[in-house]
């Protein structure tokens, strides 16, 4: 059961880090608008121009 | 046919014919009506069709939109929006507004922001933007212009964030080409207000994100030590040290979820300061001992841990509080909509006299303007504030805020308000009042007071979690006391697995699980709900207040019949087509479609305004009038109609046309009801809603219409009541009085939550005018067509026209309040039944553990399967 003693730790190490990167984001305005970036992804890559 | 499998054929016929899927939309409407509008997909007025033009247009203002895409190459929007289902709207002259205003430099330091390089940023709102198409367009404005160096849009708020370089072009020619591209801007002015709620929106956020990964991880070292506490022998429990280490790690890991919390200690300290009770009193107490005594037994390892129970419950109420604070910036978004109508900018005359002279004219800001300054108004412009008519006559369109369709006419001496559109000659204002006083900035701190003020359901939940998360450590306590007798080892065991059964996951999950699967399914029938609340008020039968313009309605002015000569049509078409009122309107749309199609063109008549009276033109020697019965049926005339007929059509009014001194054609011009509306009022007054018919028109032209209703359903009293002569604050405070009259006190304590606490207000409405009452309102809702104002304080919008979309939505949200109820009654069953056995010593922990997740299952299974949304009458 030793191994729990360092494993443990590490996980929620590793559970810190992304708690940090989601303050980050969160701070950078990453969650301001929940909407309209969903949209944006349905926009189609632009078709070549027909000259 | 559903509406689904239709727009998926859609996006199967345009796969096939890739860059061909607008001229087959309109081809397909072209076989038995008239050609639609390439841009918009209304019908196309005889008028505008022109034999060798491959595409026609309603409108000259949908024709520039689609020259603007055309040349820009930007046409691909049209097939965009046709992939997504979606349909156009059509554009109004606003297209060829100067947008001056922008450039001024008064609007340059009120709005914009400096930045680095000499570039400049600032907000926008605009008009009609309501897709994925609209986003794809408004983003690529910086093709046209090359000034832009970044446009961004929020679809939700409608505001698009821009910065662009002064020096390779101004912002009103952004401005232009944006309402070229048929999205009218408005400019922002609240940013350093929005600032401090995005501020505080995004604290939320990181205290839910904060919140949520410590119970996850609390979670699951309580797992551990739940698991670890029993077995079959004493080796195999876990050892004490193990115990230990898991013990102080879950206090540690807790910590951040109790600063995530704090905004509850906060309320609670202000309530205890203010001594008023408030929800969350219980809640921070509820956690406050909770972690407490947590922390006490991992000090000493002797006491119970409440970690997992408490960060979860933090995480949850994080959850609904968030989505309230949302819930609360939407409204204040609206109110600030409602006043960027107003524009930003007015013309400010030095003195009185000065009227004539163009060079001392100032455009200065709305905001600068103080009482008694003199202002001038163009034609077509929007009355920046309140004011007296010191110069000129006019009439105006005052819909904004009474909600009446005609036009008023105004002279020198009368008192006018901010909002109008001045439809006929430019007028000079005594300012009275401006900025915050004005009646549409009051109107608008109506609409955010009336949404802070309603009391927010999402309270009962966390009112019932809190006395919840009390009453379950209080049951442990005893229990623990109770069993200690016995055997410690039995206390503490039995009271472990009352907090493991009893953790209100399914609980909190039964109510937004249910509503959110339902505002999807909704969504899907173009009901867009925007608050899961509505919803739930939406189950119980109340008292429904409907405005009559646009709701039961078509919202507007229409030639229902035209007696007598119909050569004189296409006269009428050419002398009403430059007018802007519109009655004016719907007899141009009515003479093109129906007269003959003139032979030679225009003959340049060009007809006199009597203002309010209507309009005089000479032809071939012949006068001819067009307008009120007062103003064509002059002494001497040769009537071909008997006055005292009766009208064909309850709530219209007649128009005349003389020629000549002969009095030869009647209009009937009047505001039609919806076809559909007699029978679903009757319907929902069947599943027991009170019907109010609230109107801002003519107290006889709302009586008409009521009684026009009540005969067509068959029911004489459609209606509880009927009142018209509405003004908004008027509304607001019917609605508000309604609300005083029939709320009973709630009562307090878990029960309530399933207690009605008298009936539900609903109000449906469309016009700007009616934004405060549906934001005061339990549920407002706003109908197809409706203002993006009253649209946005509304909690639900109906996207579809007509009544029956109203009837729908009801019996959906019937389905779900049911589903719903079913949801806590079955979780709250399941935690008593849990409780018990633990209770009494039945239940092991383990077993405990693992039925948990089942109460979460089958909530979670019956929010989904419910068939709340789900339309049988348009499936068969």
């Amino acid at each position: 059961m030793s191994a729990l003693f360092i494993v443990v730790p590490l996980a929620l190490l590793v559970s810190a880090i992304a708690v940090g990167a989601f303050v980050w984001a969160a701070k950078k305005g990453q969650m301001d608008d929940l909407k309209t970036p969903a949209l944006r992804i349905l926009e189609d890559d632009e078709s070549p121009r027909q000259e | 046919m559903s509406l689904i499998s239709s727009a998926a054929e859609k996006v199967k016929k345009s796969a096939s014919l890739p860059g061909n899927e607008w001229q087959l939309r309109s081809s397909v409407q072209n076989q038995n009506v008239v050609p639609a509008c390439k841009h918009c997909g209304l019908a196309v007025p005889a008028a505008r069709i022109f034999p060798n033009q491959t595409s026609s247009f309603c409108c000259a203002g949908c024709e520039t939109v689609y020259q603007v895409l055309h040349s820009a190459g930007l046409e691909e929007y049209y097939a965009f929006r046709t992939r997504l289902g979606e349909e156009g709207r059509p554009v109004s002259e606003q297209v060829f507004d100067s947008m001056h205003e922008f450039d001024s430099a008064s609007f340059r330091e009120l709005y914009c922001t400096e930045l680095s390089g000499g570039r400049y940023s600032t907000s926008l709102l605009l008009e009609g933007v309501h897709c994925a198409a609209c986003v794809w367009l408004v983003e690529k404005v910086g093709r046209l212009e090359s000034s832009v160096r970044d446009a961004r849009l929020d679809i939700e708020k409608a505001k698009l964030e821009i910065s662009w370089d002064p020096q390779l072009g101004s912002l009103s020619s952004i401005a232009r080409r944006l309402g070229q591209m048929g999205y009218r801007p408005r400019p922002f002015s609240g940013r350093d207000a929005e600032e401090m709620r995005v501020r505080e929106l995004r604290s939320l956020v990181i205290k839910m994100g904060v919140a949520g990964a410590t119970a996850g991880n609390v979670m699951l070292m309580a797992f551990a030590l739940y698991s670890g506490a029993i077995g079959f022998e004493e080796s195999h429990t876990m050892d004490r040290e193990t115990r230990r280490f898991f013990e102080v790690a879950s206090l540690i890991v807790s910590l951040p979820a109790v600063w995530a919390a704090a905004p509850f200690f906060r309320g609670a300290w202000a309530a205890l300061r203010l001594r008023t009770p408030h929800m969350d009193l219980p809640i921070a107490l509820g956690i406050g001992g909770g972690f407490i005594w947590g922390v006490y037994g991992a000090l000493t390892g002797r006491a119970e841990l409440y970690f997992d129970t408490i960060t979860t419950l933090i995480f949850f109420l994080l959850v609904g509080r968030y989505i309230q604070r949302r819930h609360h910036m939407k409204a204040r978004d609206a109110a600030e909509l409602l006043y960027s109508i107003l524009p930003a900018t007015a013309v400010l005359l030095p003195e009185l006299d000065a009227e004539r002279n163009v060079e001392t004219r100032q455009i200065v800001a709305r905001d600068s303007i103080v009482k008694g300054d003199y202002v001038w108004v163009e034609s077509g412009g929007v009355l920046p504030l309140d004011g007296r008519v010191v110069r000129g006559c006019s009439s105006l369109d005052k819909s904004l805020l009474s909600g009446e369709s005609r036009p008023v006419s105004v002279n020198e001496g009368d008192e006018v308000e901010a909002g109008a559109l001045n439809l006929g000659q430019p007028l000079v204002l005594e300012a009275m009042r401006a900025g915050a006083e004005t009646r549409v900035a009051q109107l608008m701190q109506q609409v955010e007071r009336a949404f802070l003020t309603r009391t927010p359901l999402t309270t009962q939940v966390d009112r019932l979690a809190g006395i919840f998360t009390i009453s379950v450590i209080a049951l442990a306590v005893c229990v623990a006391v109770f069993w200690w007798q016995s055997s410690p080892e039995l206390a503490f065991e039995h009271a472990l697995s009352l907090l493991i059964v009893a953790c209100p996951c399914a609980l909190g999950l039964a109510t937004p699980l249910a509503l959110s699967s339902a505002v999807k399914k909704a969504a899907r029938e173009k009901k867009l709900i925007f608050s899961g609340i509505a919803l739930e008020q939406l189950g119980r039968p109340g008292i429904l207040v409907l405005d009559k313009t646009g709701t039961l309605t078509q919202g507007r002015m229409k030639v229902l019949s035209y007696e007598g000569d119909s050569s004189l049509l296409p006269l009428v078409a050419e002398m009403e087509c430059d007018a802007r009122h519109p009655v004016a309107r719907a007899l141009v749309e009515y003479c093109e479609i129906n007269g003959p199609a003139p032979l030679d063109g225009w003959r340049g008549l060009h007809p006199k305004e009597h203002l309010g009276q209507g309009l005089s033109a000479q032809h071939e020697g012949e006068e001819i009038l067009i307008g009120s019965q007062a103003f064509v049926l002059r002494q001497g005339y040769e009537n071909d109609f008997a006055s005292d007929d009766s009208a064909p059509h309850k709530s219209a009014t007649p128009l005349y046309v003389s020629r000549g001194g002969h009095v030869c054609g009647r209009f009937w011009v009047g505001d039609q009801a919806r076809p559909d509306a007699a029978c679903s009022l009757l319907a929902l007054k069947k599943q027991g809603y009170r019907l109010h018919l609230l109107s801002g028109d003519h107290p006889r032209t709302t009586r008409d219409m009521a009684e026009e209703l009540a005969l067509a359903s068959g029911d004489a009293q459609l209606f509880e009541a009927v009142v018209g002569g509405v003004l908004p604050e008027q509304k607001l405070a019917y609605v508000q009085e309604l609300k005083n009259n029939t709320k009973i006190e709630p009562k307090s304590g878990i029960f309530s939550f399933f207690k009605s606490s008298g009936p539900v207000i609903v109000m449906v409405g469309d016009g700007i005018n009616d934004a405060g009452a549906l934001a005061l309102a339990d549920v407002g809702i706003a109908v197809h067509g409706a203002a993006e104002a009253s649209r946005m304080s509304a909690q639900v919008y109906l996207a579809n026209a007509g009544v029956a979309e109203l009837l729908e939505l009801i019996q959906g949200s019937k389905r779900t309040f049911n589903t719903i109820r079913r949801g806590i009654a079955f979780s709250l069953v399941y935690n008593a039944l849990g409780i018990s056995l633990a209770a009494f010593g039945i239940l092991s922990p383990l077993i405990a553990a693992v039925l948990m997740p089942f109460s979460s299952l089958t909530v979670i299974t019956n929010a989904y399967k419910s068939r709340s949304f789900f339309n049988s009458s348009k499936v068969s």
